[in-house]
């Protein structure tokens, strides 16, 4: 699955997305389903409504659960994207619904074929792709393939511990992070650890005889994107996430994230994060961590405002829903 | 004590830090904001203690602080004898006779998705001569005293621009401080002269002032200044000491008359034992020299100080010692301390008041439910102790990327170890122009570059993503680039006639005028 970075990725390498939809390669998708402990957790890209003045939505949901108690619907509930996704396919008519309303969207993907079309691509721009033919980038009698530098983007790989597990660059070779256990269960991930990687290569790439500053650049930037990766991992699969301690020596900046946000609604954001904070707050959401308190700034909307914007917003949740099953 | 929602809040301390946080409190949580959040904001301040009025010069980050509030800008111009400033210049500082500008906004146009700065770099290493100046539209109207707000309307070459203000500190903690009470906030006059705190928890529990008055409150802001009466004195926070790397620790301050029309831009000038500020207001320029006593004393910093004056003096030289640092804990128990109780940077890239803003827009965002707050406590302090290091760095590259060896001061500060991360960011800088921002860091690749090319540490190759487009096209991009900017400063009008029409100092004919 690709992330909602396809858009960009695509039109950097010139891939349209309507030819990759047209041609079965790719699905809209708007939230996805994230394993976890406690059963999968629909993790919509796009938040479930705007921030007011600065002031994320769920803690204007939060006050006004204060008010109505039970009869208020769930936060998720008034989600756009759940409420659409599986419904958006090619030519769909809630296809514009999603183009119009500007929800974040990812895409299913045809693996072989889209794999098909980025061949093409490389091979349109000059790549060699066929190792038997490629003169002297033969496999050596080891079956390395010689080069100035290698990347290793599978799954069989030559060692080099947990660093190259997080993905690296040293001694002419470069590790993606992609085949950590946690980047192929997380739905997008593998995909963007790997558009990632490409960018951060071109982006440092350097003569391979004086590149150690890019290396090690390269190289801590990796790791950090894979403890975001990790965190969220850990966050999913944790049997008890609220509970648990060990959050606090093996992941920090996670159990920095539960802390705040039990206490007080905030997400915050760390360098490198993979996840946006509406995913975080799925993610959290849907392991039962809930914030203690809103933000007091939600109180600046009158409350009859507060009301009115939430009916409104369950309003257009159920029309989208009709529309959905009419379809 | 009962662990009660915020109901009152009360800033020890005025001046621009006090004033900036009152003003911002009373107008998103007070009882006359929008929705009527109700707190009640008190400012203790005593007309006898004099301010410090950290900082007259501003970065473009201001301009968000401002438009939360919203300040009409040329109002705010006019009570604060305002100008507009759009970099810095610095001389003296790579080597005695050399000069360069740190421009706020962009410099030159991406070509191709690829830096700007890449394509300029090979450029250099194949002779031209054309430096990042000639690409900076900053720079070039800074030189030309010219000046234009941008406007959507504009297009994207003046679109490029960012801009800040000099303007005068006690002027700016005065029109603050009529937005504040505007907006309910609450005025004391007196003394400070005891903090009560409660005996189990330690929190604070009142100010005890001058004529036996006793102000309790909930949450308690210091602005005390150097002293940090509350955070320091009461709350015992340790000071981080940074003066290994920035050994500046005292400055002295004058200001002096204008000569000719004040420019667009602040002046930074490298002296022996540290570096002399120059900022133009509309009606007198602010100068000051940050210095390390080991190496000068205030006496001699005085007639330094005053031999390069543009004008005749207009107050008397005003001495303040500091160190440089910040403390361990910028939000200890129920007491937040912003400006200069928090921590000291020297001013040489203007973040004093940044600072002090960062401070507050981090309390609004995990503003405190009740008065003990451990979790909210612990991230505000954590995230303003990466705003600080992270404007550490970014002063420390002005000192260490250096090659004056004319003085001892500059001997020390060339030879010093720095932070390890600020090693790997420069190396990567002056290897090939590769910038990464870590966090949330204030400086970004324009900044870092302009300083590293001014002082001689910029960038020695390119990436090789530069060499995608052939020479004649490089060359020819970026001599057209050069032909954009220099037609729109052409077009632009001067500093002073701006100021003259929109923000002049005077009296309602010219605020009508500007309306």
């Amino acid at each position: 699955m690709a992330r909602p970075d396809h858009m960009r990725f695509h039109a950097e390498i010139g891939l349209p997305l309507e030819a990759l939809i047209k041609s079965g390669t790719a699905q809209p998708v708007l939230a996805p389903r994230f394993p976890s402990a406690s059963g999968p957790i629909s993790v919509p890209f796009a938040p479930v409504a705007a921030p007011h003045e600065g002031v994320e939505f769920h803690h204007f949901w939060l006050r006004h659960r204060a008010i109505a108690g039970d009869e208020a619907s769930d936060l998720f509930d008034l989600s756009p994207a759940i409420a659409l996704d599986h419904s958006v396919g090619a030519g769909a008519p809630l296809w514009d619904a999603v183009l119009k309303g500007g929800l974040a969207f990812g895409l299913r993907l045809e693996r072989g074929r889209y794999a098909g079309a980025l061949l093409q691509l490389a091979q349109r721009a000059g790549a060699l792709v066929d190792a038997g033919k490629a003169g002297d980038h033969a496999p050596d009698e080891h079956g390395d393939l010689a080069g100035d530098l290698v990347i290793e983007c599978g799954p069989e790989r030559s060692g080099g511990g947990a660093q190259a597990e997080a993905g690296a660059w040293s001694n002419g070779r470069l590790t993606l992070p992609c085949t950590l256990p946690c980047t192929s269960t997380l739905p997008g991930a593998e995909w963007q650890v790997c558009v990632n990687a490409a960018r951060r290569f071109v982006g440092l790439s350097a003569p391979l005889a004086n590149s150690a500053n890019e290396q090690r650049e390269y190289t801590r930037l990796a790791q950090q994107e894979a403890q975001r990766i990790a965190d969220m991992d850990a966050l999913l699969q944790e049997s008890d996430p609220l509970a648990s301690h060990t959050f606090a020596s093996t992941h920090p900046a996670l159990a920095r994230k539960l802390a705040l946000f039990a206490a007080c609604g905030r997400i915050p954001t760390e360098d490198f994060e993979v996840f946006t904070p509406p995913e975080w707050l799925a993610a959290m959401w849907g392991r039962g961590v809930r914030p203690r308190r809103y933000d007091r700034m939600a109180n600046r909307m009158p409350q009859q405002q507060l009301i009115e914007w939430l009916a409104s917003l369950k309003r257009q949740r159920d029309a989208l829903t009709r529309a959905r099953e009419t379809v | 004590m009962k662990d009660a929602n915020i109901k009152r809040i009360v800033i020890a301390g005025g001046g621009t830090a006090g004033w900036m946080m009152a003003a911002a409190l009373s107008k998103v949580l007070g009882a006359k904001g929008a929705g009527g959040a109700g707190i009640e904001v008190t400012l203790v301040e005593s007309e006898a203690i004099g301010t410090v009025g950290v900082g007259e010069a501003t970065i473009p980050a201001i301009m968000k602080f401002n438009a939360q509030l919203g300040i009409d800008e040329h109002e705010f111009m006019r009570a604060t004898q305002a100008t507009y400033k759009l970099g810095i210049e610095f001389r003296d500082w790579g080597a005695i006779g050399e000069s360069y500008f740190h421009p706020f906004g962009r410099i030159g146009f991406d070509l191709e998705g690829i830096d700007f700065h890449q394509f300029w770099a090979r450029l250099k290493h194949l002779g031209d001569s054309n430096g990042l100046d000639a690409y900076s539209l900053n720079t070039r109207a800074a030189y030309a005293s010219k000046f234009v707000r941008p406007e959507p309307a504009h297009g994207q070459v003046i679109n490029q621009m960012g801009y800040a203000f000099h303007f005068d500190a006690s002027l700016y903690a005065a029109f603050l401080r009529r937005f504040a009470e505007g907006h309910g906030a609450h005025r004391i006059e007196g003394r400070i002269e005891h903090v009560e705190q409660d005996g189990e928890t330690g929190l604070v529990r009142a100010l005890k002032l001058d004529r036996d008055r006793t102000i309790e409150g909930d949450l308690f802001i210091d602005c005390t200044g150097f002293r940090g009466l509350l955070i320091g004195q009461a709350m015992g926070a340790d000071y981080h000491d940074w003066s290994h790397w920035l050994p500046c620790n005292r400055a002295v301050a004058i200001a002096c008359e204008r000569a000719g029309d004040p420019v667009p831009y602040t002046r930074s000038t490298a002296r022996e034992a540290g570096w002399q500020w120059r900022i133009p207001l509309q009606h007198r320029t602010g100068n000051g020299y940050v210095y390390c006593d080991d190496f000068l004393t205030p006496e001699k910093a005085e007639a330094v100080l005053l031999d390069n004056l543009d004008g005749a003096p207009v107050s008397n030289p005003n001495h303040l010692r500091f160190q440089t640092g910040h403390r361990a804990q910028f939000w200890a128990g129920n007491c937040v301390a912003i400006g200069l109780s928090s921590g000291f940077l020297e001013p040489l890239e203007s973040t004093s008041i940044h600072l002090i803003q960062m401070g507050i827009a981090k309390l609004i965002a995990l503003f405190p439910g009740t008065r003990d707050a451990p979790v909210e406590r612990a991230e505000y302090n954590r995230l303003m102790e990466d705003d600080f290091r992270h404007v550490r760095d970014f002063l420390i590259l002005h000192y260490k990327a250096t090659s004056r060896k004319d003085a001892p001061f500059w001997d020390q500060v060339r030879m010093m170890e720095i932070p390890d991360t600020l090693t790997q960011k420069i190396e990567l800088l002056r290897s090939r122009g590769r910038f990464f921002k870590y966090d949330a860091e204030l400086f970004d690749l324009t900044s870092w570059l302009a300083v590293a090319e001014g002082q001689g540490w910029g960038p020695q190759g390119h990436s090789p993503a530069a060499d995608r487009l052939s020479e004649s096209n490089v060359r020819q991009s970026l001599a057209n680039m050069r032909s954009v900017y220099a037609k729109t400063i052409d077009a632009m009008p001067s500093h002073q006639a701006y100021l003259d029409k929109y923000c002049k100092a005077a009296g309602e004919t010219l605020r009508a005028d500007a309306a």
